[in-house]
């Protein structure tokens, strides 16, 4: 009984996520002309840019380098856009936390849901460059798993930011220019391979790992179960960190905003 | 039968914030003491029991705790003492602010405040022509909601609350100052729509400061001071007593 219920309380938050996320969709593409293309423009145009950069250069290095360049933008992107968002996701919906009590969680999870979907239509060029690049496309399919390990481990950063920045509002402008920093500090358009020192630091860079795979996936390269234990490992405890964090702060989140 | 809704010694308070500008200075205050922060109990030992069916109207002045109760109940805030039993599920309408969006149109709008209120699509469904018949909108449910009047929004949060509680069923419902914007045709609806409500069973909390509203539709009154109750019991009585307080306190031109 008692777990029938937790699965109906469970179950009823994911579809008020999902009916969020939808709105919040539709809320973005009304009244604008490209719609759904804004979802790919910033992605694309940075892959675009970064591939004119480094192509002659560091891309002679690198097998496959626009697999390699796209499969960092797209998964960085993912990340940075849901944590972005869900910092100040709490305070912007201020008013309706304080009149209606419905599960907040769903405020964040409609956050990542929604950004899965953006992320399926940059998958969609993806698996055009696979094929354009003769890699094999089963590599697609594995690669859901990693997108998997990536969503929780998103989602647990979001509930910390999300119920920290109530507290700290400097915390939403802090992130900004870290995620900046980050995207500079994960090989994304470079490797690090043969530098110690770089492979040093990106032991403690989550996303390295959930990029690192990736590539490891789709590309001939081999892959690594201990890439694979670390990027479960970085995940299920930011998961239980984020979970435990807004559990004991979504109480106050009503008076506080 | 049992309560459906027990308080027993309820407190609630909010510390003031007497903002120093940023976080920095205000830590800094905090910590050096140079200004201990004010609390404020805006329910102080408060205590009462509500029975199946029943209707109750709550009186007070401004800043008396009206509010809060209501959002104690509705467990947005988390109290600060005593102990608070709501045995069965809640349905609030504490203010308009039920998760509308302007740029979107009335459909949505009604899909999105029935899924925060924990309808499922289906359910919505099912109910969305009633939503859309009571709130008298017929003909613009593909209008943005940027169109509407201040009435026509009142109407609409007023069906969608109601026809949720319709679907969903829950045991009590709190109603905060809904009626003041809504013309009479609109007010004589949702009377009959409250009397509907409580033939089922459903207890009601309603805040209003329309004293005749309250004597003709509640079976007990509370009169809410400072957190605390003043008064509690036969509508007429009580709302005779609040009536002369008013008067005293006009006449002597200031609040106490």
């Amino acid at each position: 009984m008692m777990m029938l219920s937790f699965f109906n309380k469970i179950k009823k938050c994911l579809n008020l996520s999902f009916e969020l996320a939808r709105i919040s969709f539709k809320i973005r593409n009304e009244g604008s002309f490209l719609g759904l293309a804004w979802y790919l423009l910033n992605p694309l145009a940075a892959f675009g840019l970064l591939l004119f950069l480094f192509f002659d250069n560091l891309g002679s290095q690198i097998d496959y380098y626009p697999v390699y360049l796209l499969v960092g933008v797209i998964i960085f992107n993912f990340f940075q856009q849901a944590t972005t968002e869900s910092s100040l996701a709490v305070i912007d919906n201020a008013a309706l936390i304080r009149s209606v009590n419905f599960p907040r969680e769903a405020l964040i999870i409609s956050i990542i849901f929604k950004n899965i979907f953006s992320h399926l239509l940059e998958l969609v060029i993806l698996i055009v460059l696979v094929m354009a690049m003769g890699l094999p496309f089963v590599g697609i399919i594995y690669y859901l798993p990693v997108l998997l390990l990536l969503a929780i481990f998103t989602l647990g950063v979001c509930f910390i930011l999300s119920s920290l920045t109530i507290y700290c509002l400097d915390l939403a402008n802090i992130w900004n220019f870290f995620c900046r920093l980050l995207w500079l500090g994960t090989p994304i358009f470079y490797t690090v391979v043969d530098q110690p020192r770089l492979i040093m630091v990106n032991r403690f860079n989550p996303m390295y790992y959930f990029v690192s795979l990736a590539r490891q996936i789709l590309m001939p390269l081999r892959l690594e179960i201990g890439y694979g234990v670390a990027a479960i490992f970085y995940s299920l405890v930011c998961l239980m960190i984020g979970w435990f964090l807004f559990n004991r702060l979504k109480r106050k989140f009503a008076e506080r905003i | 039968m049992s309560d459906y809704i027990k308080l027993e010694n309820v407190s609630k308070k909010f510390k003031i914030g007497h903002s120093n500008g940023t976080l920095l200075f205000e830590l800094l205050a905090t910590v050096s003491r140079q200004r201990p922060r004010e609390i404020f109990w805006a329910l102080k030992n408060f205590s009462l029991s509500a029975y199946p069916g029943e209707a109750i109207g709550i009186i007070g002045l401004n800043g008396a705790g009206k509010t809060t109760l209501l959002k104690v109940i509705a467990g947005i805030y988390e109290i600060d003492g005593g102990s608070l039993l709501v045995s069965r599920s809640v349905m609030p309408l504490i203010s308009l602010d039920i998760g509308l969006v302007e740029r979107l149109t009335m459909r949505d709008n009604i899909y999105l405040a029935g899924s925060l209120l924990g309808l499922s699509r289906n359910q919505i469904s099912q109910c969305f022509d009633q939503i859309v018949d009571l709130a008298e909108l017929g003909g613009f449910i593909d209008c943005k909601l940027c169109q509407f009047s201040s009435g026509m929004r009142t109407r609409l949060v007023f069906s969608i609350v109601i026809n949720s509680v319709k679907i969903s069923q829950p045991e009590i419902l709190l109603i905060d100052e809904i009626f003041a914007v809504g013309d009479g045709i609109f007010k004589q609806k949702s009377i009959s729509e409250m009397k509907k409500l409580k033939k089922n069973n459903v207890t009601i909390l309603f805040v209003a400061h329309d004293l005749e509203f309250i004597k003709d539709h509640s079976d007990r009154v509370l009169w809410l001071d400072r957190g605390q109750v003043r008064e509690l019991g036969e509508p007429s009585v009580v709302v005779t007593h609040y009536q002369k307080f008013l008067e005293d306190n006009i006449n002597h031109g200031q609040r106490q």
